[in-house]
């Protein structure tokens, strides 16, 4: 039933192209693990030499001990000396083995989770448009997925390439110096093999890009799944959905048989040409020995280094396309990396000093991102209200209520008018002074994995449980915390736990409340509490309104009534301004939908 | 098996023709013999090559599908189990876990599956098709071979038994990294409105430093043990070359012979050398294989019964006798937590497990439309959950039309029931999909007139492509209100006999909600509708109201009769009734 087009599109860069900066600017993230990553890359250089001299001793043990050595004495101390040799660089080996892992993980995860920790702090820079614009699996991806993909890349890149390519090098220059001719016969094959190499690449390319686009959509429908499983259950579409699911599915197997063709082709073409160029190394080799241009042992180790020789290809071709694949991730990471905040602290911005709280919005104009060019959201609002007071915003939904609260809150800027608190422009402070100094209360309940008094906290992490209990009965949500299973205690999750909405809604409130804030807003905050605990908060309300300035949001117009200014919304305008007897008396709007409410009642 | 005897026999031509060359050495000029013998080994070698080509490209596919196969069933009974599970189980679960698990490490897998299929087999094969080879050239080179070999099987196996649990250990902590970024981002307008940045920067930082240490010392144990492994096979080839040596020397063996060895012995090296790297990749995938079946082995703990609810449009009546029932809150999928849960410990029954019902009884007739109020928290909405059987009670029954739902079968059941949350859950997918959820064959003009009763046509018709717009988390979004409209459209399409509506209306404004109201005063007479609400105007509309209170009935009657008692329901709504008397 879904279109995953955008994420479909957004596997069209599945793999990128080879570009520099983009890998100069990856591993400029390793920056700081460059001795480790040096002292990696020198292990690997010590560990790949090693590996060649294996050949050349058993080359020396046949050649010098086993054939044409006529005294056996000699000769049993000759292969004595060359199997101690091999056992030492056997173990010159493992220590090499052992530390190259370990500090290519350090650098290679030490990097990554850099990367991770700089995504994450920026998605905390970041404003809400960009959540507005962007889905949130896609963020997630950027600080999980994405950054696990690069592990191939930063953590075994280097030292895999380097030792290939050292191997493809000193064995080419060894066998060249066994004996070139036969060396140049034996890389006859490597045209045809690169040839091979070429068409594996770009079809394999092809269909992994093809592959990794079904892939997401099958997780995207997984996904989908499990957070609408309530919904699913409710109305019977188990069947239904897990019938599109398969659909998805054998699509995703098709792709991947696929994919896996081109490579099942490709790895016995790689084994034709390494098994020819061994035919022709017996061959033509023979024929060297039988002239006597070259050793048996030659021959034999020539054969070892061949053996040697294959893999590196397959390694760096292999190499090659998972470069491919990080550096199309990196891109991801990095065009988030690189999204400014839209807003943000100017230069040189000062902190707010402590509020009394009044508040001025000053021909205030303003549209999101998404809104047509030739419409406003808010037009040049205005108005203004004492440190102390209660202002009310009474409106249809799409009014205009919720962007205001959200403009004082900095969430968003203007487009052009000034907010200002006491007399500071906001855009001209700093955002954190600001919303150290604000609590907002608003529809969306949301609530951490926790306890309900880390909750309670999260507007101010120092704050004691004496305070916060305290917070709690002066709201009148102390009785009903107590009420939780294990009180302050009790673990709350996504879904709250056994949590009903109006609990949630109770905690939301009080966590406001501990923060203390200056400017308190609230924003639809009491739809799902029943009218009696309603009745309770509105008390609690109006003792902290006297203290604070204030801003609601309601439908129920009961809890308005007693705001110092109610200003009613309608397209983006202020259409009427007063108290509520005063708009009562006006007739206009204001009369109208209390009116309406009363009826209702 | 034919792959490997190739792969076998393929040394065996190289000895041979060094041992024929060995033969000749020393001898000058141009020898027939010797050419035309090896004219003969290259012929053969080179067929076998061919030969290899050919059986390489049968299995390979062969192979590959088999592994999809599998994988394939597997994701998909994940996928059944998920959507199968109870409400219980997944209000105890994370969402986050659960996709981690149902994606990444069914991903992990498919790479499991495949090494596995791919490589074991050879390398089985292959290390015992080795040692007999190498034992039929020279028994004495046969033991030496065991020698390196056995510890290291030993050792490669003692060392994938310790890594497993600590695998375990770096997933489950890289999933619990993952739902930090997943709840920061869900919250992201909480974290902003209270300046929580830092604390969330820390937060996540301490979670990243508590993975990457998990990490390095699963990688910095496998580091020191598994080239060990290594090492100790790589003992071979010296062994062999200086044993086998004193052997050329004495002349008890060929010089061919033990080059063959050697070359078996490096073939089987690079095997080994395999099997190190395969190893981590197996544990890795070892770990995510027991968190896949985790979820598949978690006991589903409602079964559906098999009595069919007999479609029918009339209306059905409910009782409920003597119900009691508590959440549960025993977590869903174990994962070996970061910190230890000293005060969960402790009390192991979590302390005073309050009973959201407590033995309720009622009945409602068919038809009758009855309005639940209450305070929060007092069990409104658990009561509405029970009826469709998305919990089952602790103890005491709920019966629909006489029969106990647990006897029923799901669909049937969930079919003749309509339910609407306090939360919305909108598919990705467009207005008109999204409304004919319950009935995805349902015909345009019928959902168009659904979206009329819930008030939801007027919007819609606005938005850029209509019903054909797509909402969602990969759409647009919509507000409360809107949501709420879509999701009482959605349960009026599947025409139910029994109607649940959960303060379905609470993010509508006034006079909307009344429009719908009004709309939906016709169509309540064909149903059983049950509605929670905290607005008196919707309450009054109900030909009988229950007081839901501490998971008990307080107090029930019409709207009249409540007021003229006085008591709770009265008190609860006195500022509601208010505006209108002081007007």
């Amino acid at each position: 039933m879904a279109t995953h087009d955008d994420i479909a599109l957004d596997e069209e860069f599945a793999q990128a192209e080879m570009r520099g900066s983009v890998l100069r600017r990856l591993f400029s993230y390793a920056r700081p693990y460059r001795r480790t990553y040096l002292f990696n890359i020198v292990l690997t250089l010590i560990a790949t030499a090693s590996g060649l001299v294996g050949p050349k001793l058993i080359q020396l043990g046949i050649d010098r001990q086993l054939t044409g050595n006529p005294e056996p004495e000699r000769a049993m101390r000759g292969i004595l000396i060359v199997s101690g040799v091999y056992l030492a660089n056997l173990l010159l080996g493992w220590a090499l083995s052992v530390a190259q892992v370990s500090s290519a993980i350090r650098v290679g995860q030490g990097t990554m989770n850099d990367l991770r920790m700089a995504v994450f702090e920026h998605i905390q820079a970041l404003s809400l448009n960009y959540f507005d614009k962007t889905h949130q699996g896609r963020i997630i991806a950027r600080a999980d997925s994405d950054i696990d993909s690069l592990d191939r890349l930063l953590t075994w890149g280097a030292s895999q390439f380097l030792s290939s390519a050292v191997t493809l090098l000193g064995v080419l220059a060894l066998m060249f110096h066994y004996d070139w001719m036969l060396t140049l016969a034996i890389c006859t094959v490597l045209p045809p093999l690169a040839g091979a190499t070429y068409w594996f690449h770009r079809r394999g390319r092809e269909a992994y890009r093809k592959l990794r686009g079904t892939m997401s959509r099958l997780t995207a429908s997984t996904a989908e799944n499990i957070s609408g499983v309530r919904a699913v259950q409710a109305f019977t579409r188990e069947s239904y959905n897990f019938d599109r699911f398969s659909e998805l599915h054998d699509d995703f197997i098709r792709r991947w048989v696929g994919s896996a063709r081109v490579f099942h082709t490709y790895m016995p073409a790689v084994n034709l040409f390494a098994g020819s160029a061994t035919a022709i190394l017996l061959g033509f080799g023979g024929w060297r020995v039988l002239e006597g241009r070259i050793t048996v042992g030659a021959l034999a180790a020539f054969v070892l280094y061949l053996g040697m020789f294959f893999g590196p290809v397959q390694t760096i071709g292999d190499l090659y396309n998972a470069v491919l694949s990080s550096l199309a991730s990196a891109e991801r990471i990095f065009s988030l990396l690189d999204t400014p905040p839209q807003v943000r602290n100017r230069p040189g911005a000062a902190d707010l000093p402590a509020l009394r709280g009044k508040v001025e919005f000053d021909r205030v104009r303003f549209r999101y991102d998404s809104t047509p060019e030739d419409q406003w959201i808010l037009h040049d609002i205005s108005f203004g209200i004492e440190a102390g007071q209660t202002v009310a915003f009474v409106g249809h939904t799409g009014s205009g209520k919720t962007s205001i609260i959200s403009l004082l809150a900095r969430f968003y800027e203007p487009q052009s008018g000034s907010i200002r608190l006491d007399g500071h422009d906001i855009g001209t402070h700093t955002i954190e002074s600001l919303h150290r100094q604000l609590g907002i209360v608003s529809q969306e309940n949301f609530l951490f994995t926790g306890t309900v008094l880390d909750n309670l906290r999260f507007g101010r992490p120092g704050a004691t449980l004496e305070e916060v209990e305290a917070a709690a009965r002066k709201l009148g949500t102390d009785e009903m915390i107590r009420r939780l299973p294990d009180g302050y205690q009790t673990l709350v999750g996504e879904r709250g736990g056994s949590l009903s909405a109006g609990e949630r809604q109770l905690i939301t409130m009080t966590r406001a409340m501990v923060a203390e804030p200056r400017i308190l807003i609230l924003d639809e905050a009491t739809s799902a509490v029943d009218p009696q605990t309603e009745r309770v908060i509105q008390h609690a309300l109006e003792i902290l309104f006297a203290r604070r300035t204030s801003f609601v949001i309601a439908h129920r117009l009961s809890t308005v009534r007693h705001a110092d200014l109610i200003l009613v919304l309608d397209h983006g305008r202020i259409v009427e301004r007063g108290t509520h007897l005063e708009l009562l008396a006006l007739g206009g709007t204001y009369a109208r939908l209390h009116a309406e409410f009363v009826r209702d009642v | 098996m034919f792959n490997i005897a190739i792969e076998l026999s393929m040394p065996q031509f190289l000895g041979n023709a060094i041992t024929q060359l060995g033969r000749h050495t020393g001898e000058i000029g141009f020898h027939t013999t010797g050419f035309r013998e090896l004219t003969l080994s290259v012929a053969l070698f080179f067929f076998l090559v061919v030969v290899r080509t050919c059986v390489g490209l049968f299995l390979g596919p062969l192979r590959n599908l088999t592994a999809q196969r599998t994988l394939g069933d597997l994701r998909a009974a994940v996928y059944d189990a998920l959507q199968r599970q109870s409400f219980a189980w997944h209000d105890n679960a994370r969402t986050g876990e659960l996709i981690s698990r149902s994606s990444t490490d069914i991903s992990r897998l498919q790479e499991y599956i495949f090494v596995c299929l791919l490589f074991s087999v050879d390398v089985v094969a292959g290390l015992l098709g080795t040692t007999v080879v190498i034992f039929a050239i020279s028994a004495a080179l046969g033991w030496l071979t065991l020698v390196a070999l056995v510890p290291t099987v030993v050792a490669m196996a003692y060392f994938a038994v310790r890594l497993q649990p600590r695998w375990r250990r770096v997933h489950d902590r890289h999933g619990e990294m993952s739902t930090v970024i997943q709840e920061n981002i869900a919250g992201v307008r909480v974290v902003k409105a209270f300046a929580r940045e830092a604390d969330e920067i820390s937060k996540f930082r301490e979670r990243k430093e508590a993975f990457l240490l998990e990490l390095t010392s699963t990688v910095n144990y496998w580091a020191a043990r598994v080239p060990l492994a290594q090492f100790l096979f790589g003992l071979g080839v010296p062994m062999v070359l200086w044993a086998g040596g004193r052997q050329v020397i004495r002349h008890e063996l060929d010089l061919g012979q033990l080059t063959k060895v050697i070359f078996y012995l490096l073939a089987l090296g690079n095997r080994i050398g395999v099997i190190g790297q395969i190893t981590s990749i197996i544990q890795n995938a070892g770990s995510s294989a027991q968190r896949v079946c985790e979820i598949l082995l978690a006991p589903v703990s409602l079964k559906p019964g098999n009595r069919v609810l007999e479609p029918s449009k009339a209306p059905a009546s409910i009782r409920f006798a003597d119900v009691s029932f508590a959440y549960s809150l025993e977590p869903s999928l174990a994962t070996e937590s970061l910190q230890p849960k000293a005060s969960r410990r402790e009390s192991p029954m979590p302390s005073a497990r309050r009973n959201a019902l407590d033995h309720l009884s009622f009945s409602i007739a068919p038809g009758e439309t009855v309005a639940l109020v209450g305070p929060t928290g007092g069990g409104k909405s658990t009561l509405l959950a029970l009826i469709p059987r998305f919990y089952d009670p602790n103890s005491g029954t709920v019966e629909i039309d006489g029969v106990d739902v647990r006897e029923l079968d799901f669909t049937s059941l969930r079919r003749a029931i309509g339910m609407v949350f306090q939360e919305t859950f909108l598919f990705s997918a467009s207005v008109a999909d999204n409304i004919a959820l319950g009935n995805p064959s349902a015909s345009r003009g019928r959902i168009e007139a659904v979206a009329r009763m819930a008030r939801a046509h007027g919007f819609i018709s606005e938005l850029a492509q209509g019903y054909d717009t797509i909402i969602g988390e990969r759409g647009i979004s919509l507000s409360g209100g809107q949501r709420q409209r879509i999701a009482i459209a959605r349960a009026l399409l599947k025409e139910p006999r029994i109607l649940l509506m959960d303060d379905a209306t609470s993010a509508v404004d006034p006079g909307t909600e009344r429009e719908i109201r009004e709309a939906m005063a016709g169509l309540l007479g064909g149903r059983t509708t049950l509605l929670v609400t905290q607005r008196v105007s919707t309450a009054r509309l109900a030909d009988r109201i229950l007081f839901i209170e501490d998971g008990r009935v307080v107090e029930e009657g019409t709207h009249s009769d409540l007021i003229a008692r006085q008591g709770a329901y009265a008190a609860l709504f006195q500022s509601q009734l208010e505006p209108t008397a002081t007007r």
